[in-house]
């Protein structure tokens, strides 16, 4: 037998997400009976900062060797205990996190004893996985003091400006003939009122000013190679010569498309009357005067809002953001262009957020008129002559019939992902969401993260946005990029593929099949190996199953863990869990107070020795009900009552003693 | 199927609506009003109405003649539309659109021509009021140029034709509110019953007195004599004791020098109530004590200051007449008392004066309705 | 006793960035600039880190629980090598000078951060229940209490409300008597005892003799009397005494290896000794007499103050290690210093009398009051048998002399007084039981000259006297009537004029005031020389004895920072705070509860003995005299946490700290407040069961106060839960409350957050109470982030009810008072409604909070219509204000959610760090 394994395992309550479900107490107890575990601990809280500090305590007095935590998702707290392992003294890889929150109480909130029995699988297999797992050593990669931004739009230049400013190399990357993207277009921005040409214009200024930034228009992106710190980006330039790019990390800021309407929807292409609201914002911006269509002054407006969006049933379900008030200041605009206009906003929710509520009771108070439609019978549209007829079921009237009569409908169509952005998600190998517009890691934690580490986002690729908050999201993008590359050297994760040259006789499946292109052959002695660039492994383990002589591994999902994991979920449990997972698992001790307020102990004299619910003991006490609920529950809180259960006609609980 | 006509929008503003247009229909204010109920949602429903141009619709409401314009909905509109305001303007226009001449729907747009109007009226009243002696100094010269008869038999055609002008009003109300109705399954009864309902609400208008009862509402702790509620009945009783009075007074040709005299005592007692009543409400909008009394339209003071003018004339001559004190000035005071008192009673079907018999018909026409 | 000490951090007050708040956005703004490697400066003025983020339930539209979110976030904020964290502290004074320069205030909370385990022994032990905050006024948590659950730092605090009882406040030897009364009420008699003797040794001689001064200022006294605080005080010391005969074992330090020596043993020389010899010193005691004590047993007569009373009252001192060496009369303290000991401490007290030195005062008979009251004491007695006596003076000592006089058989005493009764200087209850004895007090009489007749005094030439103006101190001065002398026959009189500081021996060695008093900084106690300390009367001037004690402690409170190295002044003594408003108190909490009458032997039996003239208290009379007390301040400072604290981390007397710090640049995250639903009374708020999102954000989450989902009400399960949107948003009428002096709302902004904050909690409360109907009220559902949408559609699925409409009334169900009435109208249908449910949750929109623009000395960053902190250039700047190297990150600038939140708060780091790097660059 080895010598004694020295494994801390600490259960966490969630504070009753896990521990309302799985019975951690029995868990804490199964555990304490292996051999290799010296510690087993429930707490109510394992990423605060007091049980970190135990854990640290523990590490160090105890010299565990090895540590699993079993909470939440690994996805959040990883970093969190590997840091206590580290401040400890224990190699941070050493450590194992065990979701039984996701997997078990949360999966199986209806079966809470089996939630406990699969907790206690999973957590067999990490402390198996954890026995097995190796020291790591963070790797080191030198990075490239530059970052790529893809697109040149406010977002792009805003974030090029600002880590030209920081001290970074930028190459701002374009598409088209020039710089600008769709901004430039636009009339009236929420919240200034300033134009978007005029807002190009500076960016365009601010970008020449720094010679820090490389701009290249008309470019296409051929290929994209390397890792974080050291990423080669391939792209031709105005079709002609293939420029070679380095850069420390990319930041891609490519915008949307603008949605286009099928055809006769809500009559678009029926005549030059239907169009939509970009093209009528063109349509304002170029000229002044009587607004004119078809040769025809314009009297009356009517906007159909929502156009493309929100759809139960067709392919963009989610709301574009920003629509509404786009629509709402090119009335207000149009009012200010062309006097004595009708104007008819044909809407399903009204959403001027935040200051942008200003805008719609501006256009209100011009004496515009809204009306509410329902998805289930949206507005119909037909041709009259030279006018346009629409009727609409109005839910602000009782949902009446009512017919309108305009010179122009207007469809506001919102933000739909890039044509082209299946390209670039495939270039850059980012993944995109339901919506397919380009996704974050996670919408809080990482906002403008991708799963590439070293692959940033800003701007509405990510997302329907204003403009304001697309050059707020790239500015949040360029403070991370720069505050992960701007030192010079960066840590990465070590979970990288590694070859067992003896095992190895370079058949190159591996590294065919690797999209990272992180494994190359090379010589070894006599024979050739493939050996892995660990800066470009991501460690997505996709050459180790299609090895035929198991000659390469992904470090933490060693074939030795994994079997270990396998075996021990397997194996039997020992425990036999209560069924309901009573909540009180805590542990802990009545507070015993040595002196009660006097309004408990007159309560307490009511409850005596039986359970009462708070209406009862409103009643024997003559005290408010309020106060008693109040009292009551900071008892509970400090556990001179305990609840009972709750009464037969299931409205109130009861409460007795908690002695 | 409504067709959509913003053109009412701009009509209703120029009856003094606010910016109703900056309704975003959340409903507040039908549900703060005390006195909107099940069926008689009011006053978003009207303010839809106008938003989108459904003039018809907006007329054949009762609901619109529900209202105390107590202000609720005003106080707590989030949007500052003044749906009161709007009720009041939408009043305004119903009041026009009943009577055949057009001339109300001038005097409630037109602010000069109201003045100019009322002044005119005056003159040719106070005219109208000498020749009844016709043997006078000063009118004498007149009646070569135009015979007596003439001149009194006019009058009594401009008294006939407002007379009509009212029924017609109330005719072509009922009309309206009884589109399209279907009686209910035991008429009569139904016909009693709201009848009854409506005899009650307009001698003690006690929805009116739910307006002011709220929570947060400025009058609750306030004396009764001093709420709108009062104020509001004072003066409608006030108004309908003198005109009883001074009715009997005619019928019997007594003028009553004795001041315990039935009708004296009735006039007197009336006198007080409108001219307390009147004081209050003039006082109220002067000082715009709460928000239901922040915007007055011209009507309004024209209304209320003859009401008032009525009252204190009506008892400086009262007093003069006790005390035998007769001068110039009293008789002066004595013709713009008659005068101004006349033009009231004229000018009833064609101002703000109309909805004393409007309210009544809708209240009817709700009770019915809903019996 | 120390105050906490400043982290020795290398970037101790230079900074490259201070964040002003420490919420989501203070947090994450702090963390990237950290990770850019900034050095930041993080200010929170709560007592953790978090903001509002960590008392949600979760957040939408991931459902993550907002506490996985933001704790490790808290963390690593904490942690961060590049992030110091000051906690409780508020910034002001900020001035542009190159960099900023600005003030950071920290205001104590009572728990040495470094030391604290957050075991929650304190919170379980404190008796004093208070609203929790965190849980947004749903249960209460303790005075002694661990913020919540998930704090960062997870450290106690004690709630001390910023003010000390007036009786606490009176005491000028730092004794707790709210403290000990609340322990009294509470039978906790050992308890209280242990509490006094935290600041004083000497609680059996306080009991009988102290003139209470807390008495005088104690709330109650403004109503039917004060509580009997020094009797509660005998009561207890009785009670432990009769328990512990020998003192129990006290937590020393550890030896310091100092030695001290004090001079005299009376009050101040024991409470000196006692509180050094508790820090580890070496501490020895030289007093002239033959006994221990001082005033304490030479005069204070047995009847007031027993002899074995003191002795017990001296075990306290002598216990831990303290030497008193009796006869021992020290000239000259520099021998001592000479002789081994590091410091010296004089408290000799005031042993001299002053004399009348008029014709005859020489003669038999006449004696001084101090000679005459310790000849009585622990001389021989001599007795007064058929002596007809004469007091001169109206002090306390006459008082004393006077009753000893008449124990020792006099025929009559007489007590001489040259001004009135209203002017006399004696405690007014002493001179009720000297009257009751059967002294006889005569006015306005001044001794002339004294006749004898072999040697001894057989009369006395008195004057009368008339009274004149007051003079500067407010005594009215008095003068002799001329011609009104008279001779009265007397055969012994005790001169009581007044005492005179012992330092007649010492004039040569120490440096004294012209009324003998040593010269001493008032604040340190300490001469000239800086090892040697003065304190008590022999400093002071006469006092008394509970004035002495405070003067020794504070004597050695500092006496020990120069024996431990440490600059004598730079602390400040005394753990009191300003005193709370009796009349306040009374107005809001009194009841009525009459006084515990006197106890006290007849006269006429009393003075024919030295036994003690008052009785004590029973059990049940101290908890009743105890129970009168009107709990004037927030906390007790019944110290009970103080003692369970296994870590020793309670300090009370910890002071606000100000500092002065220099940074680059400035970020605002100060977020925002909610709206009060108050300022709408159509809301009906105020009714326990209307409740506002963030407390019903409380109720589920899974760090709830209440076990299940209950209503504050009643208890109930709620089955029909309400949801009122835009609460106090969009609604430009709320802008009528700014004449009543209320919070302007300025205009109707959306508050942005409200509508997916409720379709959260009702996807949370279909899970938690699957048959319970939800129905939320709205005007626009805006429902626009990322998965928004899909969010708000996945609630209508689930079977979340939506009525387009806004609740305008809220009132009490006519039927069942708990229930809760809307009065709404349903858009969607054009009707009227009035619905009738258990619970419901007003959705409160976002109010801004811009007082830190007054935290700016020189230019203030501007504020934009809606009050929120104005960002000048949204399109190409989002987080830059009105002033250059100021920025705002979050809802210090616009109602807005988290994602954006952390969003807003990365592009002003951006800003931030671009606006250094350019300064820097030199731009």
């Amino acid at each position: 037998m080895a010598e004694q394994k020295r494994v801390g395992v600490y259960i966490c309550h969630c504070g009753g997400n896990i521990s309302d479900y799985v019975d951690v107490v029995a868990l804490r107890d199964e555990l304490a009976k292996d051999p290799d575990v010296l510690v087993s601990k429930h707490l109510q809280f394992a990423c605060s900062d007091a049980s970190q500090k135990e854990m640290e305590k523990d590490i160090r007095d105890q010299h565990l060797d090895a540590m699993i935590v079993c909470s939440c998702s690994p996805k959040l707290h990883t970093h969190t205990f590997r840091n206590v392992a580290a401040r400890s003294g224990l190699n941070p890889y050493k450590y194992v996190q065990v979701n039984i929150r996701e997997q078990c109480s949360w999966a199986h909130s209806d079966h809470s004893a089996e939630a406990t029995l699969k907790a206690s699988g999973l957590v067999r297999a990490g402390k198996e996985r954890v026995l097995n797992a190796e020291a790591l050593i963070p790797i080191r990669v030198e990075s490239r003091q530059a970052v790529a931004v893809i697109g040149a739009g406010v977002s792009g230049m805003r974030a090029a400006t600002a880590l030209a400013d920081m001290g970074e190399e930028v190459f701002l990357i374009e598409s088209a003939e020039k710089a600008g993207g769709q901004v430039g277009s636009r009339a009236k921005l929420f919240p200034d009122n300033s134009s978007g040409a005029a807002l190009v214009e500076r960016m365009q200024g601010e970008i020449r000013k720094r010679p820090g930034i490389k701009l290249f228009t008309k470019a296409t992106i051929q290929n994209v190679s390397g890792s974080l710190g050291n990423f080669t980006v391939k792209v031709s330039v105005g079709g002609g010569e293939t420029l070679s790019l380095n850069a420390g990390a990319i930041l891609i800021a490519t915008g949307y498309d603008d949605y286009k309407p099928l055809t006769d929807e809500f009559g678009y292409g029926s005549g030059p009357n239907v169009m939509t609201l970009p093209e009528f914002n063109a349509l304002l911006e170029s000229g002044s005067g009587d607004i004119r269509v078809g040769g025809r002054a314009v009297k009356r407006i009517a906007y159909i809002y929502c156009v493309g969006m929100r759809q139960v049933k067709g392919p963009n379900a989610y709301c574009s953001r920003a629509c509404c008030t786009a629509a709402i200041s090119s009335a207000l605009a149009a009012h200010e262009r062309a006097g004595g206009l009708d104007i008819f906003h044909l809407y399903r929710d009204i959403r001027t957020y935040g200051k942008q509520e200003s805008f719609y009771e501006r256009s209100s108070k011009a004496g515009d008129s809204y009306l509410m439609y329902s998805e289930k019978s949206p507005p119909k549209v037909e041709q009259k002559g030279a006018s346009l007829g629409i009727t609409v079921k109005d839910s602000l009237t009782a949902k009446t019939d009512i017919e309108l009569e305009v010179d122009l409908l207007v469809l506001v169509t919102g933000m739909v992902p890039r044509s082209d952005s299946g390209n670039i998600a495939s270039l850059f190998k980012i993944p995109r969401g339901s919506d397919k517009f380009f996704n974050e890691i996670h919408p809080k934690l990482r906002p403008v993260e991708t799963v590439i580490n070293g692959i940033y986002l800003g701007g509405s690729c990510q997302g329907p946005k204003t403009i304001s908050e697309s050059v707020q999201s790239s500015l949040a993008a360029a403070s991370k990029i720069f505050g992960v590359i701007g030192k010079g050297t960066i840590e990465l994760e070590p979970i990288v593929a590694r070859v067992h040259e003896a095992d190895c006789s370079y058949c190159g499946k591996c590294a065919k099949v690797c999209e990272y292109s992180a494994i190359t052959e090379a010589e070894h002695g006599d024979r050739r190996v493939a050996i892995v660039n660990s800066s470009a492994c991501v460690g997505c383990g996709i050459c180790a199953p299609v090895c035929p002589s198991d000659a390469i591994d992904l470090a933490r999902y060693t074939n030795a863990e994994i079997e270990s994991m396998i075996d021990a979920f397997a194996a039997a449990s020992g425990i036999v869990p209560s069924a309901s997972g009573e909540g009180d698992a805590s542990g802990k001790e009545s507070i015993q107070m040595k002196e009660f307020p006097a309004r408990w102990n007159t309560m307490l004299a009511a409850i005596g020795d039986e359970a009462m619910s708070i209406p009862a003991i409103a009643g024997a006490t003559g005290f408010d009900a309020q106060d008693v609920t109040f009292e009551v529950m900071t008892m509970v809180k400090y556990r001179v009552l305990v609840p009972k259960g709750i009464d037969d006609d299931d409205e109130y609980y009861s409460y007795q003693r908690k002695w | 199927m409504a067709v959509l006509d913003p053109s009412f929008k701009r009509t209703l503003k120029r009856y003094g609506a606010g910016d109703f247009s900056a309704c975003y229909n959340c409903g507040t204010c039908t549900a703060v009003c005390n006195l909107s109920e099940k069926n008689a949602e009011f006053p978003r429903k009207l303010l839809r109405y106008g938003m989108l141009g459904m003039k018809e619709e907006a007329l054949a409401d009762p609901a619109l003649w529900l209202c105390y314009a107590c202000g609720s909905c005003s106080d707590t509109c989030p949007r500052d539309a003044d749906p009161k305001a709007y009720m009041a303007a939408l009043r305004r226009y119903a009041v026009a659109r009943s009577e055949p001449t057009g001339l109300t729907g001038l005097l409630f747009t037109s602010n000069p021509l109201s003045i100019v109007f009322s002044l005119v009226l005056a003159l040719v009243l106070g005219f109208f009021m000498l020749t009844l002696k016709p043997d006078h100094v000063v009118s004498r010269w007149i009646f070569e140029a135009l015979p007596y008869e003439i001149i009194h038999n006019v009058g009594l055609i401009v008294m006939i034709l407002t007379v009509i002008s009212m029924l017609f009003g109330v005719v072509m109300m009922f009309r309206r509110l009884f589109k399209g109705f279907k009686l209910p399954e035991r008429p009569w009864a139904a016909l009693v019953d709201a009848v009854k309902k409506t005899i009650v609400e307009l001698i003690s208008m006690k929805r009116y007195r739910s307006c002011d009862n709220d929570e947060e509402s400025f009058w609750r702790t306030r004396p009764l004599v001093t709420k709108p509620w009062f104020v509001h009945l004072s003066i409608m009783w006030g108004f309908i004791g003198l005109l009883v009075a001074t009715a009997v007074n005619f019928i019997l040709k007594d003028p009553g020098t004795q001041v315990w005299l039935p009708t004296r005592l009735l006039g007197t007692i009336s006198g007080i109530a409108l001219v307390y009543g009147s004081s209050l409400a003039i006082y109220y909008r002067l000082a715009k004590i709460t928000s239901s009394y922040k915007k007055s339209s011209l009507s309004d003071w024209l209304f209320l200051g003859s009401l008032w003018f009525a009252g204190v004339s009506g008892f400086w001559m009262e007093i003069a007449v006790t005390a035998d004190w007769a001068s110039s000035l009293n008789r002066i005071v004595f013709l713009l008392h008659t005068v101004v008192s006349m033009e009231l009673v004229l000018l009833f079907a064609f101002s703000k004066f109309a909805h004393a018999f409007y309210r009544p018909v809708a209240l009817f026409t709700h009770f019915f309705r809903k019996a | 006793m120390s105050t906490e000490k400043p982290d020795a951090t290398p970037m101790d007050g230079q900074y490259d960035v201070v964040v002003v708040g420490g919420g989501i956005a203070g947090q994450e703004a702090a963390l990237s600039l950290a990770a850019m490697d900034r050095k930041v400066l993080l200010i929170e003025r709560g007592l953790s880190v978090g903001g509002k983020m960590i008392q949600l339930s979760k957040v939408f539209p991931t459902l993550d629980c907002a506490a996985c979110i933001t704790t490790p976030k808290m963390s690593e904020t904490s942690r961060h090598p590049n992030i110091k964290v000051m906690l409780s502290s508020t910034i002001s004074n900020i001035a542009r000078k190159g960099s900023f320069s600005a003030t950071v205030t920290t205001a104590p909370r009572f728990v040495k951060r470094a030391d604290c385990t957050g075991c929650q022994e304190c919170e379980a032990v404190c008796p004093e229940v208070r609203i929790d905050g965190y849980n947004e006024k749903l249960v209460g948590r303790k005075v002694a209490y661990i913020p919540f659950t998930l704090a960062n730092p997870r450290i106690a605090t004690i709630d001390r409300g910023g003010t000390s009882a007036p009786c606490i406040a009176a005491c000028p030897g730092g004794v707790k008597a709210y403290g000990y009364v609340s322990l009294a009420r509470n039978g906790q008699f050992d308890e209280a005892m242990e509490l006094h003797l935290e600041d004083n040794p000497l609680p059996g001689s306080l009991g009988r003799a102290c003139y209470a001064p807390c008495e005088g200022q104690c709330s109650r006294s403004l109503a039917e009397g004060p509580v009997d605080m020094r009797r509660i005080k005998r009561h207890f010391s009785e009670y432990y005494y009769a328990k512990h005969q020998a003192p129990l074992d006290k937590k020393k330090k550890d030896p310091s290896g100092k030695k001290v020596a004090i001079i005299g043993s009376g009050p101040a020389g024991l409470t000196a000794a006692y509180f050094l010899a508790l820090k580890g010193h070496d501490v020895t005691i030289f007093e002239a007499q033959r006994e221990a004590g001082g005033m304490l047993r030479m005069t204070l007569p047995q009847y007031r103050l027993p002899n074995a009373i003191v002795d017990r009252d001296i075990l306290n001192v002598t216990s831990l290690g303290v030497k008193i060496e009796t006869g021992q009369g020290i000239t000259d303290p520099a021998t001592l210093k000479e002789g081994g000991y590091n410091a010296v401490l004089v408290a000799v007290g005031t042993h001299e009398s002053t004399r009348l030195g008029i014709k005859g005062s020489t003669l038999g008979g006449i004696v001084n009051c101090l000679d005459f009251l310790r000849e009585s004491k622990i001389g021989s007695k001599v007795s007064l048998k058929g002596k007809k006596v004469v007091v001169v003076g109206g002090g306390n000592t006459a008082m004393d002399a006077s009753r000893t006089a008449l124990r020792l058989e006099a025929a009559s005493v007489t007590i001489i007084y040259r001004r009135s009764r209203d002017e006399m200087p004696a405690w007014p209850l002493e001179v009720r039981e000297a009257e009751e004895e059967g002294v006889k007090l005569e006015f306005l009489r001044n001794p002339v000259s004294f006749a004898g007749d072999a040697g001894s005094v057989k009369s006395m030439r008195l004057v009368k006297m008339a009274l004149g103006l007051p003079d500067a101190g407010g005594r009215r001065a008095s003068t002799a009537v001329a011609g009104s002398e008279y001779e009265e026959p007397v055969d012994f009189v005790i001169e009581a004029i007044g005492l005179k500081p012992t330092t007649t021996v010492l004039a040569k060695a120490l440096p004294l005031n012209k009324d003998g008093t040593i010269q001493v900084d008032p604040v340190t106690l300490q001469t000239a020389s800086p090892w040697l300390f003065a304190a008590g009367d022999a400093a002071s001037g006469s006092s008394t004895i509970i004035a002495a004690a405070g003067q020794g402690k504070r004597a050695a409170f500092y006496l020990d920072r120069f024996l431990s190295g440490e600059v004598v002044g730079a602390a400040e003594f005394g753990d009191k705070l300003p005193t709370s408003d009796s009349a306040a108190i009374l107005r809001d909490k009194a009841f009525p509860a009459p006084v515990i009458p006197d106890k006290f032997r007849e006269g006429a039996e009393r003075c024919k003995d030295f036994k003690e003239v008052e009785r004590t208290f029973t059990d049940d009379e101290a908890r009743r005299a105890a129970g009168r007390c009107l709990d004037c301040s927030n906390c007790r400072e019944c110290h009970q946490c103080v003692n369970i604290c296994p870590a020793n981390a309670i300090d009370f007397s910890m002071k606000e700290e100000r500092r002065e710090i220099r940074a680059e640049a400035i970020v605002i995250a100060t977020g925002f407040e909610l709206f009060n639903p108050a300022e709408k009374p159509q809301y009906l708020f105020g009714h326990p069961n209307v409740i506002t999102s963030i407390q019903m954000d409380r109720l589920i989450a899974p760090t709830r106060p209440f076990n299940g989902l209950v209503r504050p009400g009643d208890g109930k399960t709620p089955g029909n839960i309400a949801y009122v949107l835009c609460a106090g948003s969009r609604d430009s009428s709320l802008s009528n409350f700014t004449a009543c002096g209320l919070r302007p709302s300025d205009s109707p902004a959306c508050s942005q957050i409200c509508c997916m904050y409720s379709i959260k909690q009702a996807q949370l409360l279909m899970g938690s109470l699957p048959m319970a109907d939800i129905t939320i009220y709205y005007i626009d559902i805006r429902a626009f982030g990322k998965g928004y949408e899909e969010f708000y559609q996945e609630a209508r699925g689930m079977g979340v009810n939506f009525v387009k409409g806004k609740v305008a009334r809220i009132s009490a169900s006519s039927g069942n008072p708990q229930d809760i009435v809307l009065r709404v109208e349903d858009i969607e249908k054009g009707i009227l409604k009035e619905v009738s449910h258990d619970l419901v949750v007003l959705s409160t929109g976002i109010r801004p909070v811009n007082e830190i623009v007054n935290a700016f000395a020189t230019e203030k960053p501007l504020l934009d219509e809606y009050s929120f902190i104005k960002v000048t250039d949204p399109m190409f700047n989002p987080g830059q204000t009105s002033v250059e190297g100021v920025f705002v990150a979050g809802t210090a600038a616009a109602a807005m959610d988290i994602p954006d939140s952390i969003l807003s708060a990365g592009a002003a780091a951006a800003g931030a760090a671009a606006y250094i790097a350019q300064r820097k660059r030199g731009f």
